[in-house]
């Protein structure tokens, strides 16, 4: 996502590149979140325009990445339930937490963050060779060295350097965009 | 959890997820907590990334993109349409016919209103900042913007940058801006005013400025060097803060004006045979690029000719040259070509005219800049016999057939 500073201050100015960029980071990862909730593709999609939509006519400005990730996340949040009541559909009820309000709250809240870590970890697989990405995507959903030697035929040490390489380069992509380095010196 | 943390908590853990396989990676002091380490096993025990992703691809964010611009771009022609007389005739249309392209069957239906494509001056302005962002200010609205650890406001107001702190390497707000103060090289920003516009900033010295229609300003973010320069290419008017130490220097294709702190207009559009320096108060000098120097008084003007290197000094009512900063055209003796010249740039129109003699009309005058254009005209229609003959965006002056 560029320089932070400078990608907030083009979505707050309404510049058209800065706002693509922000389409392409959280178009999808937001209507996948809605339509965790409300169990309808279509309306999700409709959900995360609109307020879209909204933000753009409107004069909000936000200060950092944070800021624009919550304020997201959380309009489509109340979106998608306002949905779920004006079409009488049933609202999500939590077994655990049926208590009160803001633990429902805090459970989609969680969801968020699970959407955004996704988001993040693609943002910097994408910038890796296509067969640095698959071997990544391999090593989490469990596969094993010999595995991944098998099905991508290579030999298992290339895909032991190639992890390396992959691992060392999104260290180094993840500390500098993702502003990391900061948060591990006050961690 | 509070939504605010969702995005650096994330951050914090893809680092983790990234760092905790066993690649080993030793030496890492950092190790994610239980609570992370709860989060992470959701990412390792199942394939939850690839199936989210393929999740994903069911949503293609350029379409819906597309369809965000695609409705800014209506919204716009609609806008400008309800002005029109004719706007309801053409909504239909609007709705079938999509978006760029709707504007031409507004614009071909002169029978209507013949102004209607005529807007008064408005506030816009395009802010050009050092990275190359184009800003479209009149689509903002209020925002702040940083660059290089200097604020600037954008709003309804004008352009404003925070003004550079006294004295070098303090900065304000004790530590806050950890990157000011170290800036040695000027950067620079533009503010491009288009025909039709009009738009002020205050620079980082506290100077304010005001631009005319279809002009140009370049101007560093921070004055750090020694002498405050700006690039003018057509109309401002400067109120300069005073600062002995650091001259302030307005260049021009044809000139420089040098000054020290003072009220003065300068007129340099590149469709008029001279550039003007107007002084309201203080002291201001001229240096064409012939080299003669000329040191003006309060209440001059020095018209300098660059093609022919001659330079007119001359006392002039002021409010004649700078009352377009108050809203104001205000004109005496002038020729309607000078006058049409001034229109055209507020208004966004060209001009033509029947015959040369027409040109040299003298008209004297004072209107409110903000009227639309038709009232403007009918006022020179009837003092001299002359007729308007407006087509879209191009205004055809003639003389009158009949006597009346």
């Amino acid at each position: 996502m560029r320089e932070n500073i400078s990608f907030i201050n083009g979505v707050n100015l309404k510049s058209k590149s800065s706002w693509e960029e922000l389409y392409s980071y959280f178009y999808a990862a937001l209507c996948n979140y809605s339509s965790k909730i409300t169990k309808d593709k279509h309306a999700s999609e409709d959900i995360v325009q609109n307020m879209f939509i909204k933000l753009w006519d409107s004069r909000i400005v936000f200060n950092d990445l944070s800021g624009l990730t919550a304020y997201l996340y959380k309009a489509v949040y109340s979106r998608s339930l306002n949905f779920l009541r004006d079409n009488k559909k049933s609202l999500p009820v939590d077994q655990e937490a049926v208590k009160s309000e803001s633990s429902l709250e805090e459970r989609y809240i969680e969801m968020a963050l699970e959407e955004e870590i996704i988001s993040q970890f693609y943002k910097a697989l994408e910038e890796m060779s296509p067969q640095q990405r698959e071997i990544i995507l391999m090593t989490l959903r469990g596969d094993k060295v010999d595995d991944i030697s098998r099905k991508l035929n290579i030999s298992p040490n290339s895909v032991k350097t190639q992890k390396k390489r992959a691992y060392s380069f999104l260290r180094g992509k993840l500390g500098s965009s993702f502003m990391i380095v900061k948060l591990l010196l006050f961690a | 959890m509070r939504w605010e943390e969702i995005q650096e908590r994330a951050a914090r853990m893809v680092g983790f997820l990234v760092k905790k396989e066993r690649i080993g990676l030793d030496g890492s002091i950092e190790k994610p907590g239980k609570e992370e380490l709860y989060g992470l096993e959701k990412f390792k025990d199942s394939n939850i990334i690839y199936e989210n992703l393929s999740q994903r691809e069911q949503y293609d964010y350029r379409r819906a993109f597309l369809k965000l611009n695609r409705r800014n771009a209506v919204r716009k022609v609609l806008r400008y349409s309800a002005a029109a007389a004719s706007a309801a005739i053409f909504i239909g249309g609007i709705l079938f016919a999509g978006y760029e392209y709707v504007w031409s069957p507004l614009v071909n239906d002169t029978s209507v209103a013949d102004y209607s494509n005529i807007k008064p001056i408005e506030k816009r302005a395009r802010l050009i900042l050092a990275d190359g962002m184009e800003v479209d200010i009149k689509a903002v609205g209020e925002a702040v913007v940083e660059q290089n650890g200097k604020k600037i406001v954008i709003g309804a107001q004008g352009v404003n940058y925070e003004v550079d702190s006294q004295g070098s390497g303090q900065s304000k707000g004790s530590g806050q801006s950890k990157e000011s103060g170290i800036v040695t090289k000027n950067i620079y920003n533009s503010l491009e005013i288009p025909r039709g516009g009009e738009y002020s900033l205050t620079l980082a010295d506290g100077t304010r400025v005001w631009m005319n229609a279809d002009s140009k300003l370049k101007y560093p973010i921070s004055f750090v060097e020694d002498r405050r320069v700006v690039y003018l290419e057509g109309e401002a008017y400067f109120e300069v803060a005073k600062n002995a130490s650091k001259p302030f220097i307005v260049s021009t294709l044809s000139g420089d004006i040098t000054v020290l702190g003072t009220h003065f207009n300068v007129k340099s559009y590149s469709d008029e045979s001279a550039i003007y320096t107007t002084l309201v108060e203080g002291s201001v000098s001229f240096k064409g690029s012939a080299g003669k120097e000329t040191i003006l008084s309060p209440g001059e003007q020095l018209a300098f000719y660059p093609a022919k290197g001659v330079q007119e000094l001359k006392q002039v009512n002021v409010n004649n040259y700078v009352g377009w900063k108050n809203n104001l055209f205000q004109f005496e003796e002038l020729s309607l070509e000078d006058i049409m010249k001034t229109l055209a740039r507020w208004y966004d129109v060209t001009v033509s005219y029947e015959n040369e003699e027409l040109k040299q009309l003298v008209f004297s005058g004072n209107l409110d800049k903000y009227n639309n254009i038709e009232s403007f005209l009918k006022l020179f229609e009837v003092g001299a016999k002359i007729e308007f003959k407006v087509d879209n965006r191009h205004i055809h002056i003639k003389s009158k057939r009949k006597e009346s």
